[in-house]
């Protein structure tokens, strides 16, 4: 960690912090004052519109790990960040072809609503809550370690008081402002991180007077790899690996369940393309500006003594080049400003999971399957509120007894469990009239445990975490035997299954297509 | 929105849009992975073309360009499906009734 950033307090960043604390609860305020149904607490009564829709999703898309997390890999790594960036653009292809418009208008508050319009509710609630509470969980735990950590070094609080604060402004943003000042909080955020990455992006560019190729001629010769970083291979060096991260992203995005809910924010498909669309076209702009950035961030901090311990050796970190970067470019008014932005980005990203995950409880577990759909509005809307704050607690606790924790597993789960579990039941419910319930249960239970169980076998977990020499899996990314067990098992078990509720299923297919491409609207 | 309020739809109209809306997400979706897939072959099996130099003068890779490319087809693709459908959703609700 630098000397410097746990000594010395960082006064821009506590007021730009600060400033955008006070942003958020007020709009939480007046969101609290709208929010008088479950429709307004989960989807934000279907009033958002395709464009402010579009930059909330890439404000609840871009985690820290988009920012910090790439920038830092292509400190490391170079050319290979760039499967990054490729897959995750086209993962956004996949949710605005693919998804979005049909989830829209098929469902109602959570993706489990859409997909029980065919198959059966009660298990497929279930498969949803646990999907959803598998992805949303560790996601929600890696994002409140980093917070805390990074509360630590600039803030001169601790670890603790980091979580805390953390956790309590989620609590208060989702349980009174609901979805309404969760879109809020993350358009702002979204505003915030663009804004500054250019800034960042264009700060670069002028130190090296504009001159791309200049600029990547220096990050060769100051890199260790040298003209290696241009080159593929650095990190993931067979197809496999190659193919699972893209698989990974691919899927992963189209099932995010924090994701998938935004498109239930829209009066209709039409909005959800639109949202779709937009949000590609931001994240795809965010993405392109991590190469300025990293390619910056190679030049000016590699060997640095003020930011490294010698080569790439980043103090606190490889995540911290761009906040490191950004202490160049801009001094420590611009730094304090990204160190906010870092944290407006944490904030959004809790607050969107814990919405997902309070509604899952609520909607899908307690509403869907503990009363078969027979709960009040305002019971419903009670038990997601006090699901929130106890998650948030739960939430606080377990960041709390995962500090100093490898936090890289927490953050990789999520995208490979989302992949192999929500993704591929979600795709074949929509395209497939065969698809049943059973396979649906068989697919995405097989996905699920797969995917936690080859984490845990591989390089993440049995070396980073557990300290064994070599894994018993080989890849950190297990996307493509997951995914592709999930879609066997589904497809398996759904030609097998020769029930009357599959025929049932099968025959209500045509209905689910026309609802799924029309919505509401009715054939004359 | 405003659509919402046209005329009812007729089948005919609705399943011209259901078969142009079906091809064409299967159609761009294909075609995207597929370059995508190419990218990620390319990259792992053709190391030494794709790490090779752009011009004599440059650092920057043949790969960092082609990924480039992708990702400006991505772009293209969704642009062109989006105004596509948008302009097919519109002609759904302009079409005559059935007789």
């Amino acid at each position: 960690m630098n000397p410097r950033l746990m000594t010395d307090l960082n006064y821009p960043a506590i007021a730009s912090f600060i400033l955008f604390i006070i942003a958020t609860l007020v709009i939480t305020a007046y969101a609290a004052r709208r929010t008088r149904s479950r429709k307004d607490f989960y989807v934000a009564g279907n009033t958002i519109g395709g464009v402010r829709n579009g930059i909330a999703i890439s404000g609840d898309y871009m985690s820290a790990a988009s920012f910090l997390g790439l920038v830092g890999l292509f400190f490391i790594g170079g050319y290979d960040t760039i499967f990054f960036i490729v897959n995750l653009i086209l993962s956004w292809a996949v949710v605005l072809l693919l998804i979005a418009e049909k989830l829209r208008n098929l469902g109602s508050y959570t993706f489990a609503d859409a997909v029980s319009v065919r198959l059966e509710a009660r298990p497929i609630r279930i498969l949803a809550a646990t999907g959803t509470l598998a992805v949303a969980v560790p996601y929600l735990l890696a994002q409140m370690v980093a917070a805390g950590a990074l509360f630590e070094s600039l803030f001169g609080l601790s670890y603790t008081q980091g979580v805390l604060v953390v956790g309590v402004l989620m609590t208060v943003y989702v349980t009174f402002g609901g979805m309404i000042a969760t879109t809020w909080v993350q358009i702002i955020k979204a505003a915030l991180l663009v804004g500054g990455g250019t800034i960042l992006a264009i700060g670069v560019l002028i130190a090296f007077s504009f001159d791309v190729n200049g600029l990547a001629a220096q990050a060769a010769d100051a890199h260790p790899q040298g003209l290696a970083i241009m080159q593929p291979g650095l990190l993931y060096p067979d197809i496999v690996s190659v193919v699972s991260l893209s698989l990974a992203f691919i899927g992963g995005t189209a099932g995010l369940p924090h994701v998938l809910m935004r498109f239930f924010t829209v009066p209709d498909g039409i909005q959800a393309r639109r949202s779709a669309a937009w949000a590609m076209g931001i994240i795809s702009y965010f993405q392109l500006l991590v190469l300025i950035i990293g390619l910056g961030a190679i030049v000016l901090l590699t060997d640095n003594p003020e930011f490294t311990s010698g080569g790439l050796q980043l103090h606190g970190g490889s995540n911290m080049a761009a906040v490191h970067l950004s202490q160049i470019i801009g001094g420590n008014i611009f730094m304090g400003f990204i160190c906010a932005v870092a944290f407006a980005t944490i904030l959004a990203v809790v607050s969107g999971l814990m919405l997902s995950a309070a509604a899952t409880i609520s909607h899908d577990l307690y509403a869907g399957v503990i009363h078969k759909g027979e709960c009040t509005d305002a019971e419903e809307l009670r038990v997601s509120r006090l699901t929130v704050i106890v998650l948030s607690v739960i939430g606080m606790l377990l960041a709390i007894l995962f500090k100093g924790q490898n936090v890289a597993v927490l953050a990789t789960l999520p995208l490979v469990i989302a992949a192999s579990a929500n993704f591929p039941v979600l795709l074949l419910f929509m395209y497939w009239k065969g698809f049943t319930t059973r396979g649906a249960v068989f697919g995405g239970y097989t996905g699920l445990l797969l995917a936690v169980s080859l984490i845990i076998l591989g390089p993440t977990v049995w070396v980073n975490v557990l300290g064994y020499a070599e894994p018993l899996f080989p890849y950190s990314y297990p996307t493509l035997f997951s995914m592709g067990a999930c879609f066997l098992f589904a497809w398996l078990f759904s030609i097998t299954d020769n029930s009357s509720r599959a025929a049932l299923e099968t025959n209500a297919f045509a209905e689910q297509l026309r609802r799924s491409q029309l919505g509401e609207l009715s054939l004359g | 929105m405003a659509s919402q309020q046209r005329n009812p739809i007729t089948s005919a109209a609705y399943l011209k849009f259901s078969r142009t809306h079906g091809r064409l997400s299967r159609n761009l979706i294909i075609l995207l992975i597929s370059l995508v897939l190419a990218f990620d072959l390319l990259s792992v099996y053709t190391k030494d073309f794709m790490g090779a130099p752009l011009t004599g003068g440059s650092v920057i890779s043949i790969g960092m360009v082609i990924a480039l490319i992708v990702i400006l087809v991505i772009l293209g693709g969704a642009l062109y499906y989006v105004r596509r459908i948008n302009s097919a959703w519109r002609d759904m609700h302009e079409s005559p009734a059935d007789d």
